[in-house]
């Protein structure tokens, strides 16, 4: 348990680190870096307290997709370095409000509703048939999900499908004037005929 | 429909058994969805524009659904393992929600063939917003709701910056896009906190829990309960998060604000009629002071800043925060005549909004832009200028037309609720806006002949296509058809209030 606890203490230490590094690297590049790092850094924390589907999904998506794509817009934007530093205090009362409210929000309010009895820490022995038979945490979400709530899976299915839609309507420019490509057209050409030397 | 599934043992396959009936009208609609986009990309690849093909055939699609609405099995029911739910309130909202889609679209028509607009997706695109919206008004569930609002929210940022060479149009977008990504933040917040509180994830479980439970004994319920409603007030625009309604209107392109204006409109006042109603009512002590607070800023602050605007598409903006500032106020009220209030003004602000929308689409090449560009309108085209008056008087409120049904509803049911001052505020406020909408008709009637709208009317006649025209001219007598007769109004209002209380 203590080893556990350590181990946990390191990680959320080295990631309140890497969250310092964010807001005070001169670089914007290397501040998204940090902050792919403590992301990392958080779904370790996830791990160690075994709520693996979380940490999976701090990987894919904060990692894998939204860190990424801040550091291709902040490496194509080629933000000027001196501007950043000059005003990171500025913010400072608001991040600090912040900050209350979620102590007020996590530390007030939250333990009271969630008191638990101390019954539940009583040491027990653990049943072999019921870890091996009971579903663990993907297994039984994908469960759910697919047995009771189809219609979330599709209505999920039909707004990543917009997102697509979207996408292609904002950027593909179609009209009368637009040259295409025609496959079949041009497969059918005969390089023979269509090259000429030129003396 | 399964007779194997009826008497099997696996209980969960009943579940679905009645699902495909009940939600038959959804299952088309998204069947659809996916034919017309499937249809649109092997169609298109020839080089071919399918803008109006697309358009027509979603027409054809949304009366289909209509029929399949109206044909349903009726009576209050649970589907999809209770996600969804459906009553006789929910079911005459989403017929007038189909209805005013399809007024929509047919507006949309007309500017597509204008504007010479190649994208068949923005058919595709409104067809999604509908079926985000249906789900909205049907949810049962945290999660359906939010699926809904963001399936419509989605598309509808797609839509606001739908022309693309337009910097006003991408500004508006992408304001749209950061305002819905707060409003969805705080939904997601406040339904996390709610769930964390309570355990409940379903609305029809807080009714029973709320019920039993004093809710003050229920930790840290209001502060989840108001968070989770002011991503409501977000997107309706209710007045303390109102600030993107007038650039969003006016940035976008004038099929897409009579969308934005009309049908979200139309589903979340709805769906917050009938949480508070149906769900939430035990917290009505608490809710009631704060709301009826919102409403009456929304509609000073709409009345009093419209005052100052020149420009027609921000004008309706502010018209549209005063009046959303009216609906929340009926719902404030608290009784059956509150809801009854609700329906009957939502009915009239969609004539009027569609009849004010359409014509000003007919007039998009006169460029009208400006309250002063309208001057002698009645000169060239008495037609619209009638349909223009006979919507802005509806807006107003003033006796003769629709829309004073809805205000008197409204009022009428505050003081059965006993909200004197909110009433008073909301009479005074009233009049006021009845000064910017009257001065609109004095251009439109006493003034002499603008240059640009001369220059139109001479240049090319009268160019509303037959749709258009015909959907103004229905729209306008409606609009003073209903005052004349209006037993139907009332007796359709009374059914879907009394659906929401059964």
């Amino acid at each position: 348990m203590l080893f556990q606890q350590s181990i946990l203490c390191f990680i959320a230490g080295l990631a309140c680190g890497a969250g310092f590094l964010v807001i005070s690297s001169k670089s914007p590049v290397h501040s998204v870096l940090s902050l792919i790092f403590s992301f990392v850094l958080c779904s370790f924390v996830l791990l160690t307290l075994e709520i693996d589907i979380l940490a999976l999904i701090f990987l894919i998506v904060y990692v894998g997709a939204i860190a990424i794509l801040f550091l291709f817009v902040v490496m194509i934007l080629n933000v000027k370095v001196a501007e950043a530093r000059a005003n990171l205090f500025q913010y400072f009362p608001l991040g600090f409000f912040l900050l209350s409210l979620l102590y007020f929000d996590l530390g007030l309010l939250m333990p009271a509703s969630f008191s638990v009895d101390v019954a539940h820490f009583i040491p027990f022995y653990l049943e072999w048939p019921k870890a091996v038979l009971s579903f663990g945490c993907l297994e039984s979400i994908g469960f759910l999900l697919y047995t009771y709530f189809p219609f979330y899976l599709i209505g999920a299915g039909l707004l990543l499908l917009l997102a697509i839609v979207g996408a292609i309507l904002l950027t593909l420019h179609r009209g009368v004037g637009v040259h295409r490509q025609e496959v079949s057209f041009q497969n059918r050409r005969d390089w023979v005929e269509v090259l000429h030397m030129v003396q | 429909m399964f007779p194997f599934s009826v008497h099997s043992r696996f209980s969960y396959f009943s579940f679905f058994s009645n699902d495909l009936v009940s939600l038959l009208p959804e299952i088309f609609l998204v069947c659809c969805i996916c034919l017309f986009l499937v249809h649109g990309v092997v169609f298109s690849k020839t080089g071919r524009i399918l803008s109006t093909n697309v358009a027509n055939l979603s027409i054809l699609a949304l009366v289909f659904v209509c029929i399949l609405l109206c044909c349903s099995p009726g009576g209050n029911y649970l589907a999809a393992y209770s996600c969804f739910f459906e009553d006789d309130f929910i079911r005459i909202i989403k017929v007038f929600l189909l209805l005013t889609c399809i007024f929509c679209v047919t507006l949309s028509l007309f500017y597509i063939q204008l504007e010479k607009s190649n994208t068949f997706e923005y058919s595709v695109l409104l067809l999604i917003s509908l079926f985000g919206i249906i789900a909205v008004l049907g949810a049962n569930d945290f999660l359906s709701l939010y699926l809904g609002l963001e399936l419509q929210a989605l598309s509808f940022y797609t839509l606001a910056a739908n022309v693309r060479v337009s910097e006003f149009a991408t500004e508006a977008g992408l304001k749209y896009f950061v305002i819905g990504a707060v409003a969805s933040g705080f939904y997601l917040f406040g339904a996390s906190l709610l769930y964390g509180f309570t355990g409940c994830v379903r609305f029809s479980d807080f009714s029973l829990l709320l019920s039993h439970i004093a809710p003050a004994e229920v930790e840290g319920i209001f502060l989840a309960f108001f968070i989770f409603f002011s991503s409501f007030l977000f997107k309706v625009g209710a007045v303390p998060f109102h600030a993107w309604v007038p650039d969003v209107y006016e940035g976008t392109s004038l099929n897409v604000t009579a969308i934005f204006a009309l049908l979200p409109k139309l589903a979340l006042f709805g769906v917050i009629t009938r949480l508070l109603f149906c769900y939430f009512f035990s917290l009505f002590d608490v809710w009631q002071f704060p709301f009826v607070l919102c409403a009456v800023f929304s509609f000073v602050w709409g009345s009093l800043a419209a005052l100052g605007q020149g420009r027609i598409k921000r004008l309706l903006a502010y018209g549209g925060i005063s009046h959303s500032g009216y609906l929340l106020f009926g719902v404030c009220s608290g009784t059956v005549y509150g809801a009854q209030g609700v329906v009957i003004y939502l009915l009239s602000y969609i004539l009027s909004g569609v009849t004010i929308f359409c014509s000003l689409v007919g007039l998009r090449f006169s460029r009208v832009r400006y309250i002063a560009d309208f001057a002698g309108l009645s000169l060239f085209s008495p037609g619209v200028a009638f349909a223009i008056a006979a919507s802005l008087l509806s807006a107003a409120g003033i006796p003769p037309v629709v829309g004073f049904f809805g205000k008197l509803s409204i009022f009428l049911s505050a003081l059965a609720g006993s909200l004197y001052v909110g009433a008073l505020f909301g009479v005074l406020c009233s009049v006021i806006s009845t000064f910017y909408y009257l001065r609109i008709l004095r251009t439109i009637f006493f003034e002499n002949g603008s240059r640009p709208l001369g220059a139109f009317f001479s240049f090319f006649g009268s160019y509303f296509s037959k749709e258009l025209s015909f959907l103004v001219g229905f729209c306008a007598v409606l609009l003073f058809w209903i005052p004349i007769n209006p037993r139907i109004l009332f007796f359709i209002s009374f059914y879907s209030s009394i659906g929401l209380i059964g």
